[in-house]
């Protein structure tokens, strides 16, 4: 039997061919928000980390829309491929993207360390910490959803924790600019982050269980 | 040897619609033909035996093991009604994926089939004509030296010519004497060709499951008017099933051999598995 490793890399590959097209639409996005930058809007650098973590949860929900309208899952389900294999394998590309994406943003943030016009601008990492955080939430709970109830139901719930998840983060984004960057945000960022793994994990376990029952 | 496939009371229930106490056995070595009209349940019987479906009751066996266990499913090739690979998919991206999902994946395999199919490695999934689907569904089926084949009406769509080039390739993998096809479809002809076994679901009951030899070889149809149809004994004869039309009726016998010694000058005609099927499906009980 193949190993997991080499069965992951296939469920990804997959995954990654279908939102291949997509790519081109995000690089233009992203040249554009540079753009915006490079006129010294410096909340451009936000937005663009913000599209770039929310391009990575959309892909996974993308791939999750088209394993179901192809029918792909049953014929995965027919190779040497377990059904936790399948779930894992959808959970370890959100966490790849989302990675991916982070530090892309991160790269992106370099300027802010060294040129001095955009010094007293260190918030911004700040908030891309805490958008990586949401971002995992909001994965978290879509991929169970869609496993559980299908495109047709998930959609609106996805659109609907999409909403929850912005207004959230507006409201981090609020406290952060109260709190003035304090000292008290180091706790703030590292509570963010922990319950978004925990949530992440939890996500994990119960879409396993989901799957585990789920027929086609 | 171990069967390929054994399937003991197999019950599965849906709202309408329920397998009830599904049983049979494909011997290694074997085609089986798996017929019945659309929504008897030939798909969810082979789901059940695949996995992708959760059975109420029952057990399946495949190769000696659950289909729950992966190693098995190295060992199977399935080709479904359809083509269940994303329509945006180029079958040369589609080709990158498989020897990560398949240990023994055959690359040059792969691509001779391709190539024998007349399957452009660039065209995507969704620019495929239906029978160019069941082709590449068949190749990639294929291409993994399985031992088992589980087919669900994989001539569907295929014109005659390359339906006959399918069924060809179907036999070479037979000579294999430790192989073995479940071949369920609707072009019975195609059953008549291949099968050594065949099996009848209806209404999610099992009618029959037999050797093709002993029923087609032995039963018959029987063609008479409905006045000398009385003159039959329905026990002694072998009668099973009856259809009537406006000529007279037809008679599904048993044994056409032993009813023609009785009945020396009655028309008793070779039944074909559509027959077969009709008789079951549309007919009544002597």
């Amino acid at each position: 039997m193949n190993s997991g490793k080499s069965i992951y890399k296939g469920l990804i590959y997959k995954d990654l061919f279908l939102i291949k097209d997509a790519f081109p639409i995000a690089a233009l996005a992203v040249l554009f928000l540079l753009f915006s930058i490079t006129l010294g809007f410096t909340g451009g650098f936000l937005a663009l980390c913000i599209m770039l973590l929310v391009f990575a949860v959309k892909i996974v929900e993308s791939t999750l829309i088209y394993d179901e309208t192809d029918g792909c899952d049953s014929f995965v389900l027919t190779a040497p491929v377990s059904r936790e294999e399948i779930v894992r394998s959808k959970y370890l590309l959100q966490i790849l993207l989302l990675a991916g994406a982070f530090l892309i943003s991160a790269v992106l943030l370099l300027p802010i360390s060294v040129l001095p016009q955009f010094s007293g601008e260190e918030w911004l990492y700040i908030m891309l910490i805490v958008g990586f955080g949401y971002a995992l939430v909001y994965g978290a709970v879509v991929i169970p959803v869609y496993l559980k109830f299908g495109q047709h139901t998930s959609r609106y719930v996805a659109f609907a924790i999409l909403v929850v998840v912005a207004g959230l983060y507006g409201v981090t984004f609020g406290i952060s600019i109260f709190m003035e960057y304090a000292a008290s945000t180091v706790p703030l960022l590292i509570a963010v982050l922990a319950v978004s793994f925990a949530a992440y994990g939890a996500s994990y376990r119960i879409s396993r269980k989901i799957y585990a029952k789920k027929e086609f | 040897m171990q069967n390929a496939i054994e399937v003991h009371s197999l019950c599965k229930s849906y709202e309408g619609f329920s397998l009830k106490d599904v049983s049979f056995t494909l011997p290694r070595g074997a085609i089986m033909g798996f017929v019945g009209e659309n929504g008897a349940g030939k798909t969810t019987t082979i789901k059940a035996v695949l996995g992708l479906v959760r059975k109420d009751s029952g057990e399946i066996r495949v190769l000696g093991n659950s289909t729950e266990d992966t190693a098995v499913r190295a060992k199977i090739g399935v080709v479904f009604d359809d083509l269940h690979l994303h329509k945006t998919l180029r079958i040369r991206q589609a080709a990158k994926i498989f020897p990560h999902l398949y240990e023994d994946w055959d690359a040059e395999l792969f691509a001779d089939y391709l190539n024998r199919f007349g399957l452009d490695e660039e065209k995507k999934v969704k620019d495929l004509s239906r029978g160019m689907r069941m082709k590449l569904s068949i190749a990639v089926a294929l291409s993994h030296h399985p031992e088992l084949l589980i087919l669900d009406e994989p001539t569907a769509g295929l014109d005659p010519v390359v339906r006959d080039e399918v069924l060809e390739i179907f036999q070479d993998f037979m000579q294999d004497e430790t192989h073995a096809i479940l071949f369920s479809s609707h072009i019975t002809s195609d059953i008549d060709k291949i099968a050594d076994y065949l099996t009848f679901i209806h209404d999610g009951r099992i009618l029959f499951s037999v050797s093709t030899d002993e029923l087609l070889g032995e039963a018959g149809i029987l063609k008479c008017t409905a006045e000398e149809a009385k003159a039959f004994d329905a026990e002694r004869d072998g009668l099973l099933r009856i259809r009537k039309n406006q000529f007279g009726c037809e008679i599904l016998v048993k044994n056409k051999e032993q009813l023609r010694m009785r009945y020396p000058d009655a028309v008793i005609d070779p039944v074909t598995t559509e027959a077969l099927m009709l008789f079951y499906a549309r007919g009544d009980k002597v």
